[in-house]
């Protein structure tokens, strides 16, 4: 009975709202581009190729979809009453008897940090197929011949697995804006709860849609879709191009959101300079993804035409011009790469100082660096096209922004180590993930300039070199950042604490297997070893780097479910944990763990710098008396020794 | 002072900088230069090695000197001014905990150790394709320069981290706080302005170096590549093979077939010693890009747009260009043979390629090198699409199952119309559409006249048994053109490896 119940109950969910009114909005749409087809006397036979009439259909049939999801999930129920005169709900989660408190996460949520769980939820999951995508085309590169997958689905796998992780990460980065800046800014939400929801409900049906890429006959072109490839790739090349389109709303309807709060919706005496240093990250990329997005969007837009109404913007035979796809790419996906590690170095500057018992070293540098970083990567798209058939004059100029790039991230690496010298350093979790971050982003930038250096750049271009390149610096710029976010942050969204143990087991095996795996692709990119290629020579020495790099991808991969083990059992399983197990400064560990449903009861007052560690008698927020916690007893995890209450509030900083 | 530990410190950075040393000087081993592939290579001249290792070896050291001098005059300084300006109690007696000194440098030793370790065995050990042109020696000059720098630089960060997390941890009662330490502007500005300059003196010095392996060197020879789903087609001026008077004599469609194509056809790129060749590049279809690893150097080849490429060969042997931007299906096996030769053999290859264009068997071949080969196999064996061994004079059964008999309609239709016609099996949309525009009528005639040679039934299509004379009387030989030893030099060929 209970099973059915449960079954039974599912119905009310969101989600399964979503995809059953999505089904039926995309079928509809399907149908009504058939019909004017028909009327037309076009042909609507189902093929997957590429000049297949299900281009267009496939093109109305998603945008269908994607609406009648959104509107299906409640996404919109508020702004559809409004625009129909009624009044809307009060914006706020009110229980309903006989729905399970869980029902919460699959449903629209105005709440930030539903939404913000709902993002790492996704993310993950996202991630997880992204990775499952690596590990078997991997596997298949481990050595010389086509054993396991042929080329055409090797082909769809790693452009599959690219635009899936890049919609992981961004997925990552807006779990831990939405939970944590309203938290960290001393702000009951964000500045539109609805449009929050609403951002994040948008990523379903794109992931959907993406995932469809697959049974309609996957792409041969790599995530960055070039064309003319990729205008004379199968049907799965349309899906992925609309479904990414789709997913470029989120992010800029996400951006825009968080300046807004960031700007109007600080505590009082929070000025700019007194803002956690994370909250500077997330600024800095939600300026990239507000501004940033629509040429990806664009880009993909003017692909998926030409491949649905035969416009021929990138035909050379017909006027069009392949390399303009290029540069409007890369006009977005460059910076798109700080959009992921921005975030994570503030992570990586948020959790140092709180470690090491020690101001963060420079704390006006680090910030501006960020936003140095955020505007000069504007400036240097086109160092991804120094083969292409650009003019290579124009090769020196980008070259040389480029590098200048080294200087701010420079800053950053500089500024931590200080931090660190004469701290009093504890390790747990998060430490060790911080310093993998800070070792991994340092390989990861240092292997930056060979390939931007133009001459050499020349011979690492689509080499697993790049590849190697770019995988570290996420790894450490964005993934060990994120983790380590997520394990310095789950005492405080659940109360409970994970296991110490399994959390550093995580982190060593991670480690070790990632660094494996990088290097030799540094190795085999060096040798000669080419991108995206299913299958390689025997002749060319490189079947023993890429058997190990394979080894360790599996171990890199294995560590991540460890991780998956140990948050699921420690939420329900875990130890209690006080409301700031690291004795931070931060506004966010003052109030209760897990924080009440609307953080503040009151605003607090800012009184003084984030992180004046070692400054005897200082405070940096004073919260309302009914939000201060004072736990029962001895703290249970004595991971860092916990001082007996927080200190007098002192005039000054 | 004694507080901040300066010995310490000047110990710990005289340690790094020794490992970075050794890191240093494993990279600069020369490699052995690979003799077994290319027994043409002309040896390196060693003094010049030495000359070089010996002031790059130099240069690290003044320069690991001024950045570990830098590095310590900035740590001394942020100490000593932030005690003045903090205002804090200030009591000499509390020494800062120092106590794990000789255990730092125990631990140091071989993380710094390790590290060095590491990189020597993954970057600096057999590092890069054999190096066989001069845009190669460029190249390989600025990768031993960032190489070093890396090496430099990651050793000290992660020395310096190390040390740090190990000098700074706290004991496990301690709960205090680290010293309050703000920051300190001239410091900040300090290590702003000096990866600047660095970088910048980088970027200019390699801006430079971009010029020399690009400009227009004299004595070049031009040479057409057109890169197309999956294979390369090389086209050689035609004052190379032929003077005028003798271009004139040629029959009238070969005249076309070179007119039309911008040059004599070639399946491999044949490379005189020492001559920069200037390639000018085109693509038919998408996007590829041109790479021999060992020439360093790449360009993409592209639709509707010329791009050029030079390369100056100075090591004789065979490698291959590998396409470099994923194409579709087949990317992965877009080769074709680069062969670097000395003029004899320049001039011998140059007689040959004349010869084969009168000699329709060794010409539809080389076609077949150029075109067919990533999808087709002669030996019998299965590919991407039908085998070519014994299809001539033979019924196949297509798709829809129909019953054909192959011969140079049908040939002729499979090229320029692929999807007219599917044999049983195999995938309509995988064969690229554009042979019409990019193989002529006599060219496939000529492969035609390839696969003649290569079935037993030959003499059931009389166009075939006209072809194989034609090819007989050319090398003086009619009794051989249709045994099986075509089919095994093609084999041979393929698996040529182009590597050391």
């Amino acid at each position: 009975m209970g099973l059915l119940r449960f079954t039974l109950n599912l119905r009310k969910l969101g989600v399964v709202k979503g995809y059953v009114w999505g089904t039926i909005a995309g079928g509809l749409g399907v149908l009504l581009t058939m019909l004017v087809r028909s009327a037309q006397g076009l042909d609507n036979s189902w093929s997957t190729l590429a000049d297949s009439p299900w281009n267009v259909i496939v093109m109305f049939g998603s945008v269908a979809f994607t609406l009648g999801f959104l509107v299906g999930v409640g996404s919109m129920d508020d702004w559809i009453k409004w625009m129909l005169g009624r009044p809307g709900s009060d914006g706020h989660y009110h229980p309903k008897k006989g729905v399970p408190h869980w029902h919460r996460f699959f449903n629209m949520d105005t709440n930030h940090k539903v939404v913000g769980i709902q993002y790492g939820g996704l993310g993950i999951l996202v991630l997880l197929l992204g990775g499952l995508l690596a590990l078997i085309f991997r596997t298949e590169l481990a050595e010389p011949g086509l054993q396991y997958i042929g080329e055409d689905t090797y082909n769809t796998y790693i452009g599959l697995h690219g635009q899936l992780m890049f919609v992981a990460v961004l997925l990552g980065v807006g779990a831990m804006a939405n939970y944590l800046v309203p938290l960290m800014i001393g702000a009951q939400d964000m500045a539109f709860p609805r449009m929050n929801g609403f951002a994040f409900w948008i990523n379903v049906p794109a992931a959907t849609l993406l995932l469809l890429a697959i049974p309609a006959g996957g792409f041969d072109t790599g995530w960055t879709a070039y064309p003319p490839l990729s205008v004379m790739a199968d049907l799965g090349m349309q899906l992925a191009l609309v479904a990414v389109f789709i997913l470029g709303f989120s992010s800029i309807l996400g951006g825009m959101n968080l300046i807004v709060t960031i700007f109007m919706m600080r505590a009082p005496g929070m000025s700019l300079f007194r803002m956690p240093i994370f909250v500077w990250g997330v600024l800095a990329t939600s300026l990239l993804q507000l501004t940033a997005t629509q040429f990806i969007g664009l880009s993909f837009l003017m692909v998926s035409i030409e491949r649905a109404a035969d416009i021929p913007f990138f035909d050379p035979a017909r006027g069009g011009d392949v390399t303009l796809y290029q540069h409007l790419f890369w006009f977005y996906s460059h910076p798109t790469v700080y959009i992921w590690i921005l975030p994570g170095l503030g992570i990586i500057s948020e959790i140092l100082p709180v470690f090491a018992r020690k101001p963060l070293f420079g704390y006006s540098f680090i910030a501006l660096s960020s936003m140095a970083i955020a505007v000069m990567g504007y400036l240097v798209w086109a160092h991804h096209m120094f083969a292409s058939a650009m003019d290579p004059f124009l090769r020196v100029p980008f070259m040389l922004t480029t590098l200048l790039i080294a200087v701010p991230t420079g800053i950053k690496f500089f500024s931590w180590l200080a931090t660190l010298w004469e701290g009093k350093i504890r390790f747990a979790t998060p430490m060790y993930f911080m310093i993998g971050s800070f070792m991994l982003f340092l390989l990861g930038g240092l292997t930056g300039p060979p390939s931007a250096l133009v001459v050499t750049g020349l011979h690492l271009h689509d080499s697993h070199f790049v590849v190697a390149h770019f995988h570290i610096t996420v790894f450490g710029g964005f993934v060990f950042a994120y983790f380590g976010a997520i394990y310095y942050w789950f005492p405080k969204i659940t109360g409970r604490m994970y296991s110490e143990f399994l959390g550093k087991a995580h982190f060593g095996i991670m480690f070790v297997g990632f660094v494996t795996f990088a290097l030799m692709l540094f190795r085999i990119g060096l040798l000669g070893m080419r991108r995206r290629i299913a299958d390689y020579d025997p002749a060319l020495g490189f079947d023993i780097y890429n058997t190990v790099a394979t080894v360790a991808a599996f171990v890199a991969g294995f560590s991540i479910l460890i991780m998956l083990a140990n948050l699921a059992f420690s939420v329900v399983y875990g130890r209690r944990a006080s409301h700031n197990p690291w004795r931070s400064r931060g506004l966010e560990w003052q109030i209760a763990s897990p924080p009440p449903e609307l953080n503040y009861s009151d605003l607090p007052q800012i009184v003084g710098n984030p992180y004046d560690y070692g400054l005897p008698g200082s405070v940096y927020a004073i919260v309302a008396p009914e939000d201060q916690v004072e736990d029962e007893g001895p703290p249970p995890e004595q991971i860092m020794p916990a001082k007996p209450a927080l200190p007098a509030p002192a005039t000054g900083d | 002072m004694e507080r901040y530990g300066i010995k310490h410190f000047i110990a710990l950075v005289v340690v790094i900088l020794g490992a970075v040393i050794l890191i240093s000087g494993g990279s600069l081993i020369p490699e052995p230069v690979e003799q077994v592939t290319n027994p043409d290579a002309s040896p390196l001249d060693v003094e010049d090695q030495t000359g070089a290792l010996i002031a790059i070896v130099a240069a690290i050291m003044v320069a690991m000197v001024i950045v570990g001098g830098m590095l310590l005059t900035i740590f001394w300084l942020a100490n000593r001014q932030v005690t003045k300006a903090a205002a804090l109690e200030y009591d000499p007696a509390d020494p800062l905990d120092y106590r794990t000194y000789g255990l730092a440098m125990a631990f140091i030793v071989p993380a710094v150790l390790a590290v060095t370790a590491m990189l020597i065995f993954f970057l600096a050990l057999d590092l890069m394709p054999v190096q066989a042109s001069e845009e190669a020696k460029v190249v390989d000059r600025i990768f031993t320069i960032e190489f070093v720098s890396i090496s430099v630089i990651f050793g000290l960060v992660v020395g310096l981290l190390i040390h740090a997390l190990f000098s700074f941890r706290a004991e496990p009662d301690d709960d205090g706080d680290g010293r309050h330490i703000h920051g300190n502007i001239p410091i900040e500005i300090t290590w702003t302005i000096i990866p600047l300059i660095f970088v910048l003196l980088l970027g200019v010095y390699t801006a430079f170096q971009h010029s020399e392996i690009t400009e227009a060197k004299d004595n070049e020879i031009g040479v057409r590549v057109e890169g197309f789903q999956w294979g390369w087609r090389f086209f050689y001026p035609v004052e190379l093979f032929f003077t005028p008077e003798e271009f004139a004599e040629l029959d009238q469609r070969q005249q076309a077939d070179i007119i039309n194509r911008g040059g004599v056809f070639s399946n491999e790129l044949v490379l005189l010693q020492d001559q920069t060749v200037r390639l000018e590049m085109e693509s038919v279809d998408v996007i590829h890009s041109f790479w021999v690893p060992e020439f360093r150097v790449k360009r993409d080849v592209v639709p509707g747009v010329l791009t050029e490429l030079r390369y100056t060969p100075i090591l004789a042997g065979t490698y291959r260009v590998r396409c470099a931007e994923l194409c579709g299906l087949n990317h992965w096996q877009m080769y074709a043979n680069v062969r670097v030769v000395n003029q004899a053999e320049y001039d011998e290859w140059i007689e040959r390629t004349r010869a084969s264009l009168g000699n329709p068997v060794e010409a539809g071949e080389q076609l077949f090198q150029a075109n067919c080969i990533t999808c087709h196999s002669v030996d019998g064996s299965d590919n991407t699409g039908p085998t070519w061994l014994n299809v001539i004079g033979y019924e196949h059964v297509m798709e829809d199952g129909a019953r054909v008999f192959v011969d140079y309609d049908y040939i002729e239709r499979s090229i320029w119309n692929p999807n007219a016609q599917i044999v049983e099996g195999y995938d309509a949309g995988i064969m690229p559409q554009n042979f019409d525009q990019t193989i002529s009528q006599i060219q496939v005639e000529q492969i035609f006249a390839y696969m003649c040679s290569l079935s037993d039934r030959a003499d059931q299509v009389p166009l075939c048994v006209d072809l194989l004379q034609q090819a007989g009387a050319e090398t003086g030989s009619p009794g051989d053109e249709a045994d099986m030893t075509e089919p095994a030099e093609a084999d041979g060929l393929a698996d040529d490896s182009s590597e050391g």
